[in-house]
Order: C-alpha cells, then structure tokens, then sequence
C-alpha cells in the first residue's frame, strides 16, 4: 500500500514506492527512470530532499517532487 | 588519448563546452569532440543542449558512448536512444576496475550483441583497455544496425532485458554506508563545514599562512637589499622600479602566497573528484531556499572559493534560467582564493592574529550580499525542487587531482606575470616620476598623487583617501592577487609599515570592498559571455560596487566606533 503524499509528506529511510504515471510538465523525468511502476527506495532524507535509489542510481529529489513522482493510494497517479 | 586532461560532463564542477582535439590514434589522424555529460537526447539545461546539438547535428564518423560500468542501468538510456538513431557507433564501459571490485558482473559480447554495437570495458584511471579503445577507434566505423525507436517505459523495459541477456549483476560498494554518516541532517553538516572551517583556518592562519607571511616579508626584504645595490651602482629609476618594485617585491609577494591558493584549490578538487561536493547539494538546499534556490546551486558557489571562472562556468549545469543568472549574480560574492593573500596579510600585520575578527567580518557581509543579490537576476521567486545525481564515492586520482591544479597554477602564474606584475611596475613608476617625467622629489607631486586625486572624495569615508591608497584599489578590479602586491610594493614598501600607513578601521574597509567588489577581469569576461543580457549584467555590477562601498563604509565606522586598534 502507498501512502498519500501531502504537502507536509515526509518519506522515512528504508521505505519503498512505486512511480506513477508522470503529469505532463515532469514527463521528461521518464528519461531519468521514473517509468510508471518502477520500484525507488528512499535511502536518506535531509530537511526537503530525499535520497532516493531508481535503478540503480543514487538521485537527491525534493520531498515535494518526489510526491508528484510517486503513485498515490487508490490512484493512478 | 590525445594527452590533454579536460573535464567534461553535466555534473557542476567540470567542463561545460565542447573540448576538440585533433590527434593520432593507432596511427590515423583524427579529431576528438570531448562533449559535456549527457543521460538522454531530450535536455535542459545550456551544456546538455550543446552535447546533445553536436550529437545529432554534428554527423561524426564514430560515436564513443562512454558509460560508466557503476550506472548501467540508467547510463544505457542514452545508448538505447543513440542506436535508435543508427549513429555510427561504439560503446565504452569505463571504470571497468571499480565495477568488478565491487562485485559486478557482465557479459561483454553478450551486451555488444544486444546493443548491435562494438563494446568494450576499460578504465580511464589506469589506463587499462585504453589501447584496445584506441585500436578500435583506428578501425573505424563499423556497419550496424538500428534498435527499434520505442517510448521511454519501454526502451527502459528492452534495457531491462539487454541486461539480463548479458548476465548484468549490480556492484554494491560503501556509498550508501558513507552516506548514512555524511549525509546526516545534523552530523553530515557539521562534519562540512567543520572540514571548510578548518581548511580555511590552515590556509589562512596556519603553518601554510606563517610561511606564506614569511616568504612575502623576504621578498620585500630582497627587493630592498635590490634596489640599494641598484642604487650604489648608478643603475637608472626605471630599471630599479621595474625589478625590485615589478619583479621582486609586486610578483614576489604575492608569488609567496601560492601555497595558501593552490592548498584550497587542492581541497576543493580532491573534494570533487571523490564525490563529497555533490552531497552538498543535499545538505545545502535547505540553506538556499530563502535566496530562491535549489541545492544544486551550492556547488557553483563552493567553486567559487577556489576560482570565479569556473564557477561561473559551472552554472551552466543549472536548469531554470532564473536560478541560473541568480546563482551568476551570487558567485562572485563568493571570496575565491585570489583574495586570500590580502586577508592573510592584514590578519598577519594590521590585525596581528585576530582572524576571527576578519573571517566573521567578511562572512556577515557575504551572507548579506548573498542574501539581499538574490532579489536580482530574475523575477522568478520560487526555486525549483531538486533533482540531482549523486555519484558513487570514489578515491580520487592522484594524476586527475595533480592535473587540474597544474592547470590552476599556470592560470594564476601567469596572471602574476601579466596583470599583477604590470600593476605593481606602472603604480611604482607612477609614483617614481612628477609631472614633468623627472624622479619626483615629493610624493606629493607625482603622477600616482595627480591620477589619484579625483578618487580621494569617494574613498575618504573609507579611511583609503591617503598616500597611494586610491591606485590600490582600483588595483583590485584588474586582478584581486594585485591588491596585497600594490599595498607592498607601491604604496607601503614594507609589510611592518602597513600598520601605520593602514589604521585597522581603514585595513577592514578596504578588505571588504576588495572581497565584494565586482570581479577580476577574467571573471568579468565570462560573466559577460554566460549573461546574454548586457545591460541586466552592468547593472547588476553597478549595485554589487555600490553594495561594496556601503558595506565598506560600514565596516570603516563600525570599526572605528569599535575602537578597534592595531
């Protein structure tokens, strides 16, 4: 289950999630691995960015893109 | 290949333009295009926008893909694209060594098979699989096939099963262990800045600072004991002034403040190369929001210690053109190595070891400045969220490390040897000769007071109006290094007399409007070339020398109300 990113979300260390489908204005991050399903992990978190893992590679996201990027509860994005 | 060390990607830090070498590989003459770092043909920013053009634009007889072994699964993106397009083309996995420490594994035949493409492993570091790539390249394109164009979720997904076809298993190393402690929300910044502090403090204050003092009083020690003999022998005031004041005492001393510039160069290399740099970005984005900026823009900024032209270079990795110019305005409130020698010497004579005093002085005013220059730039208030790659950790390379400081050391060498020494030769002569092209008798009279004049009205606030003190700042914007050069050579002619021609009140002005002061030319050219819009450029360096004034001012007065003394 994917919790429902807010405003004021704050992924912890070691969770999990899945991408969305990507809104049109952050399309051009499929390019950077944000396909839809693709599984990221959050490593680390620092104030409003979080250190994710996405096929392999180690990216630093703020908090409130990677809310965008990730699929929500009962949605499709 | 062609023996020229450049640094080109997308990550800030590293060459942002097309580097063309025209050489021998395995015997054919051929021109290399060495193009800025790319992850895929769609781009945004300026550097990924040239890489991308000379790709497709270019019609270059090979392609060589180099991709890093550690980043397959992402870096083979780009590939897929380019075999989409049937570019000529040859694929190279570079750090070939530190994929197969870590214990990854792959089929290299099987991965060129399903790439329909010549691949290869090597490692640039060691040179290993480097003349198997060379005797590639002299072979020459190569006939092969296209791969089917398709979307981005299902190239990644044809990706996928490229790499199980190649038997690809990941490496694991000690990045994300050093990560936990350096990207810390608490200790990961304090271990920063403690790491900066400290490096600064050596540099500055330090045995490289002690030595650094006592080679620039030898200089001028030596350029007296010069210009005595030169005198006993009858030896004519222009050549006397051209040695001891140009060579001896203007390049000398600030020659002897080498070590203290190429020592915080070496740190902000080394820091680089292994990877720590881009963790700034994490832990610094927090800091840069209310100057509406991301993360990324730290780098630019930390680069700016060393050198502005690099670091204005840099800025060209930034995405929003409104985060681009803003982080432009702000680099060169950045204090760069240059202006280290000036702080050294007032901190060693003027202010005799009260370096606190100075670095909290020149830190308030930078944070101010920063802070109140990123109102301009752009209209744009809202920073955008990051998005940054962090590289694996990695030990640097001593030869990579020694290469780019051969590089910075040349750059400030020869400076030293043009502006810094013509500085100091035309500001002696000046003060040598009246009016009348005799050797002036009177200081008062010579052309140094005549073209001084006008100025001492503007810098009388700042205590800077006496003696030759107006020509040591205007000094200040051909070359900060020429500065401390200027206040030895020309217009003090001894380190122990800069205290009384300097009063602290007058030594605090004149750090900060030399530290915050528009930059030295070099900087300003390429200011100029990355801001496209002339006028936003003037007249941002109009409020930055307005800026510099009035915090000048106040530092003089604060300092005076302060009673501080020498």
């Amino acid at each position: 289950m994917q919790p429902t990113p807010t405003r004021e979300w704050r992924p912890q260390p070691g969770e999990t999630y899945d991408t969305a489908e990507l809104p049109p204005d952050l399309a051009y991050l499929s390019c950077a691995g944000f396909v839809p399903g693709t599984r990221l992990t959050v490593l680390g978190v620092v104030g409003q960015v979080a250190v994710i893992s996405v096929r392999g590679t180690r990216l630093a996201v703020g908090t409130e893109l990677l809310s965008r990027l990730i699929r929500q509860e009962g949605g499709e994005g | 290949m062609t023996g020229a060390h450049v640094y080109a990607s997308n990550r800030p830090g590293v060459t942002t333009q097309v580097q063309e070498a025209v050489t021998t590989v395995g015997g054919v003459a051929v021109r290399l295009f060495d193009l800025p770092g790319l992850y895929a043909l769609q781009t945004k920013t300026p550097d990924e926008a040239v890489a991308c053009a000379a790709l497709l634009l270019g019609k270059a007889d090979l392609v060589v893909n180099l991709v890093d072994a550690e980043a397959l699964p992402r870096q083979l993106y780009l590939t897929h694209q380019l075999r989409e397009r049937g570019l000529p083309m040859l694929v190279v996995l570079n750090r070939m060594d530190a994929f197969k420490k870590h214990g990854g594994s792959l089929c290299l035949r099987a991965l060129s098979r399903a790439l329909q493409c010549p691949v290869l492993a090597c490692s640039a570091r060691s040179g290993e699989g480097v003349e198997a790539l060379c005797a590639s390249i002299a072979q020459g394109p190569r006939p092969n096939g296209a791969l089917a164009v398709t979307a981005p979720a299902a190239r990644y997904a044809h990706i996928d099963r490229i790499l199980s076809l190649a038997g690809y298993a990941a490496p694991s190393g000690n990045t994300d262990r050093i990560d936990r402690v350096l990207l810390h929300p608490v200790l990961g910044l304090l271990l920063f800045l403690l790491l900066f502090a400290a490096v600064l403090c050596f540099c500055i204050a330090g045995p490289v600072g002690t030595f650094s003092a006592w080679l620039a009083e030898r200089s001028i020690d030596a350029g007296r004991a010069f210009s005595l003999w030169l005198s006993n022998h009858n030896c004519p005031t222009l050549v006397t002034t051209l040695l001891t004041d140009g060579v001896i005492t203007g390049v000398g001393s600030v020659l002897s403040f080498m070590p203290q510039i190429l020592l915080l160069y070496t740190f902000l290399t080394v820091m680089d190369a292994c990877g720590y740099l881009s963790r700034s970005t994490v832990l610094f984005d927090r800091f840069l929001r209310p100057l509406h900026l991301s993360g990324r823009a730290v780098v630019p900024l930390l680069l700016g210690f060393g050198c502005s032209v690099p670091a204005l270079q840099a800025c060209d990795t930034l995405a929003p053109p409104s985060e681009r110019t803003r982080t432009l305005s702000l680099v060169p409130f950045i204090p760069c190595s240059a202006k280290l020698p000036l702080l050294a010497l007032l901190a060693v004579t003027v202010f005799r070891g009260r370096l606190s005093l100075l670095l909290l002085t020149v830190g308030a005013v930078c944070i101010l400045g920063l802070f109140l220059f990123s109102f301009t730039g752009s209209r744009q208030r809202h920073a955008e969220q990051l998005m940054t790659v962090l590289p694996d950790y990695c030990r640097p390379g001593l030869h990579d490390v020694f290469n780019r400081l051969a590089e910075r050391c040349r750059d400030s060498l020869w400076r030293i040897a043009t502006v810094v020494f013509l500085a100091a030769f035309v500001i002696s002569l000046l003060r040598a000769y009246d009016t009348s092209f005799r050797p002036a008798a009177d200081e008062a009279a010579s052309w140094l007071a005549v073209l001084c004049e006008p100025l001492r009205p503007v810098l009388h606030p700042l205590g800077l109006s006496e003696g030759g003190m107006p020509a040591v700042v205007v000094s200040g914007f051909f070359a900060k290094e020429a500065v401390p050069a200027m206040l030895l050579a020309g217009c003090v002619g001894q380190a122990a007399g800069l205290c009384e021609v300097l009063p602290p009140p007058a030594a605090g002005a004149l750090l900060v409007f030399t530290f915050f002061s528009p930059p030295c030319v070099a900087s300003l050219y390429t200011l100029f070339r990355m801001r496209h819009a002339t006028w936003q450029c003037i007249l941002t360096l109009a409020l930055q020398l307005f800026f510099a004034y009035a915090a000048a001012w106040a530092v003089h007065d604060l300092f005076l109300f302060a009673n501080i003394a020498a």
